[in-house]
């Protein structure tokens, strides 16, 4: 009996000590939310940033009743042959362990961009603490580092202000893509080249990195959301901006919502449609022996400002708003097909669709589909409805006739 | 002497368990990564061959398992090693699997602790469900099947929810033509896991209701089927074709890219869990067989007590039968082309046939004798 009761003893020791082999306390961890990958000039190592939460700033308000806020962005950085080595020697400087388990973007020096990314994927990829939901920026005229260190209102770390803003105006501005890790190694497997959103520096970057940034109402130093990359072959060869970046988004079949404007048939001034849906498909089918490529999109909108005389009651006028919002559309996706074709970039995975529906083609052509992408002829498609005119039917404006006689 | 005593949806419940096993989180087909799910569906009428191979010989040998019924075929000279051959590749296959957990277990979470550790404690468990025997471990098969289909239900509606489903990741259809699905379907995935339906030849005899036995296990084989050719087109179509052939664990990889409205993230828990629950009962059905013929041709009186000698067995084989979990995979793609036919296939083959020539002709001989 007490042979018996003694091993029961024995074997309850054991639920006490579960989970002891792999334990890690949260106060040993420095958790990194951002981390930067920059190529070193003139060598073959890389930098490597890690931005870390301060947990002490990112509590907020006063710890310990003193009114010294502590600095919430702390970046370090390393410089190695290896992401992981990198990584390894950057304890050095770091009294705590880091954890990737919430890194949140990848943020990657326009210079590495342009030699090519894969190569520092693979690290993101076999890591089982990184996220393949990780979003992915590129730095646009700056170091993946410099973009890092900027201190930035309204949000603990630069990290998440980049998220923030990747989040908010994806969703509804439409000119930059939210792309992540997965995605982009999806694109470079072999569907195509990735659409990474650009980052850039507006001011000056050495006062970004002092807390002095956050004393103005308008900050001097800010980070700024700007066009998405053009890759081909894996490597950076230029960008698209403003409509174009805008088609790209439409193209890529991640038009959330966003304003789309064009002038009063009479003036400069203009009608602005809110796109609330959209939904593009790309296909391929192979036409004598070359493939045929198209894109379709139908799309929802609704009026949200009219500076000239709209009549929702006049189905002309409906038809006419339908017509011009189908006829933007269509212009900004053939612009960003342009651009993208003459850097034989096929941002929007026409590869993995031809790949798909005619794989024997595919084997025959495969090593030279930038540049038959680039000689492509593709068809566009756009569908739009216009179906809801806000709060108020007739513009403020009565007739077109009434502004320009004044102006006369 | 031998009480039937396993319902049958004890037999049910174990053979999805066994099925989904290795087979749900792990790559399987080895070839043709794109329509793998489609392979899986082409194996099934082997499987259920394998699977009806064995209640046929169970019906002409009602109380024996399969090392009783190969003695009573090939005779014992040739039956006595063939049998224990068997018991080796049991105790073989299911430190195999016991690898595959730990591998996972360590690959994603548990990347300080040592796989000694990680091994033991299921092997622990394991041996105690062997020595408890037949009885408990299909009750808690019954048991943990509701489990499996609350953790597939639950994963698959977060993975179809949070919109990562691209359908058209699963073009072409085909793949790379019909003859490379076939390829993958016939020998691969049909080896593994259909024909390893052949450890259940250990339980057949203890089916309570054998009428059926044929019914349940097929109606088994099918609902399992589907289960994992659902779960590895949702793979495919989550991770595409490229990182789904390139990924150790392809669920874990699909299953982290999953985020519904920022808020049910990192689902990995659910895949680990399926994945330990599955391979628990795999391991444990191969290490039962393994021990329960090697009670039967060494004649041991109590069974239950060879759970640690197996347990034991498996254990170290685990661990000693590669240095690396690559080559682990090693082994397994070149032993499915040579060893492991010859068990799954080619002797039980063979012992139908001389099964069916003995019941032929063996009659014939004594009235001329």
């Amino acid at each position: 009996m007490t042979k018996r009761i003694c091993i029961l003893l024995l074997m309850f020791q054991f639920l006490l000590v579960t989970g002891c082999w792999n334990s890690r306390e949260l106060r040993d961890l420095a958790i990194v939310v951002g981390i930067g990958v920059d190529r070193i000039e003139g060598s073959d190592q890389y930098r490597v940033s890690f931005q870390l939460v301060n947990p002490r700033a990112a509590t907020g308000g006063k710890v310990g009743g003193s009114s010294i806020s502590e600095i919430p962005n702390i970046v370090f950085t390393s410089d190695d042959h290896s992401m992981f080595s990198a990584l390894r020697k950057t304890t050095q400087k770091v009294p705590r362990q880091l954890f990737f388990a919430h890194s949140q973007l990848l943020v990657i020096g326009e210079s590495l961009a342009k030699e090519g990314v894969s190569d520092v994927l693979d690290f993101f990829e076999r890591s089982h603490e990184m996220r393949l939901n990780t979003s992915v920026v590129i730095a646009r005229g700056a170091s993946a580092e410099s973009i890092l260190k900027v201190i930035t209102p309204l949000s603990p770390t630069s990290a998440t202000a980049i998220i923030g803003r990747l989040k908010v105006a994806t969703d509804v501005w439409a000119h930059n893509v939210n792309e992540d890790i997965g995605s982009v190694i999806k694109k470079l497997a072999g569907g195509g080249e990735p659409a990474i959103s650009g980052i850039r520096i507006l001011g000056s970057p050495t006062q970004g990195r002092a807390k002095s940034n956050l004393d103005y109402s308008k900050p001097p130093t800010i980070l700024e959301l700007k066009g998405v990359s053009l890759f081909s072959e894996g490597k950076l060869v230029g960008w698209v901006e403003g409509k174009s970046a805008r088609g790209v988004v439409w193209a890529l079949n991640q038009m959330k919502s966003t304003n789309v404007s064009f002038p009063c048939e009479d003036g400069e001034k203009g009608v602005s449609i809110e796109v609330i849906r959209s939904f593009t498909k790309i296909r391929s089918r192979i036409v004598d022996g070359s493939p045929r490529l198209s894109v379709k999109v139908k799309e929802e909108g609704s009026l949200s400002e009219a500076q000239c005389k709209v009549d929702p009651g006049s189905n002309e006028d409906m038809m006419k708003l339908r017509r011009h919002l189908a006829e933007e559309t269509k212009a900004e996706i053939r612009m960003a097909l342009k651009a993208a074709q003459a850097k034989k970039s096929d941002i929007f995975g026409f590869a993995a669709e031809v790949k798909r529906t005619s794989p024997k083609y595919w084997k025959t052509i495969e090593g030279d589909w930038p540049s038959i992408f680039a000689d492509c002829e593709i068809d566009v498609d756009v569908e739009a409805y216009v179906r809801r005119t806000g709060m108020r039917t007739k513009s403020l404006m009565k007739t077109n006739g009434a502004r320009t006689s004044s102006s006369d | 002497m031998r009480t039937p005593f396993i319902s049958p949806t004890q037999l049910f419940a174990m053979i999805i368990l066994f099925e989904l096993g290795t087979a749900l989180v792990l790559p399987i087909g080895l070839s043709s990564a794109q329509n793998s799910w489609l392979s899986i569906l082409l194996a099934l009428p082997g499987g259920i061959l394998v699977y009806l191979l064995f209640t046929y010989f169970n019906k002409q040998y009602p109380s024996m398992i399969l090392s009783g019924y190969i003695r009573q075929i090939v005779g014992s000279y040739l039956g006595w090693p063939l049998a224990l051959f068997y018991a080796v590749y049991f105790i073989y296959i299911s430190g195999r699997n016991l690898r595959e957990v730990g591998d996972l277990l360590i690959t994603t979470s548990y990347d300080q602790t040592p796989i000694v550790i990680v091994h033991a404690a299921i092997m622990g468990t394991s041996m105690y469900m062997i020595y408890k025997g037949i009885q408990v471990l299909f009750r808690l098969g019954e048991i943990y099947l509701v489990f499996i289909l609350v953790l597939g239900l639950l994963s698959n509606l977060a993975v179809a929810l949070s919109g990562a489903i691209e359908i058209r990741n699963l073009l072409p259809v085909w793949g790379e033509g019909i003859g490379v699905t076939l390829r993958s379907a016939y020998p691969n995935i049909f080896l593994f896991p259909f024909a390893e339906l052949i450890a259940f030849s250990a339980f057949l005899p203890y089916l309570a209701q054998r009428q059926y036995a044929r019914r349940i296990g097929i109606l088994a084989i099918l609902v399992s089927t589907v289960m994992l050719s659902i779960t590895h087109a949702m793979e495919i179509s989550v991770i595409g074709e490229d990182m789904y052939s390139r990924a150790t664990f392809p669920l874990f990889t699909a299953i982290t890219t999953v985020e519904v409205a920022e808020f049910v993230e990192r689902l990995d828990a659910l895949v680990i869990l399926a994945l330990i629950i599955g391979v628990f009962f795999k391991m444990t059905v191969y290490a039962y067989a393994a021990t329960a013929i090697a009670a039967d041709i060494f004649k041991a009186a109590e069974p239950n007590r060879l759970a640690v000698p197996i347990g034991v067995s498996v254990f170290f084989v685990s661990m000693m039968s590669a240095w690396s979990f690559p080559e682990h995979g090693l082994e397994g793609a070149k032993s499915f082309l040579t060893v492991q036919p010859i068990f799954l296939v080619y002797i039980p083959i063979l012992l139908l046939l001389v099964h069916l020539m003995k019941k032929r002709f063996g009659h014939r001989g004594i009235t001329s004798g």
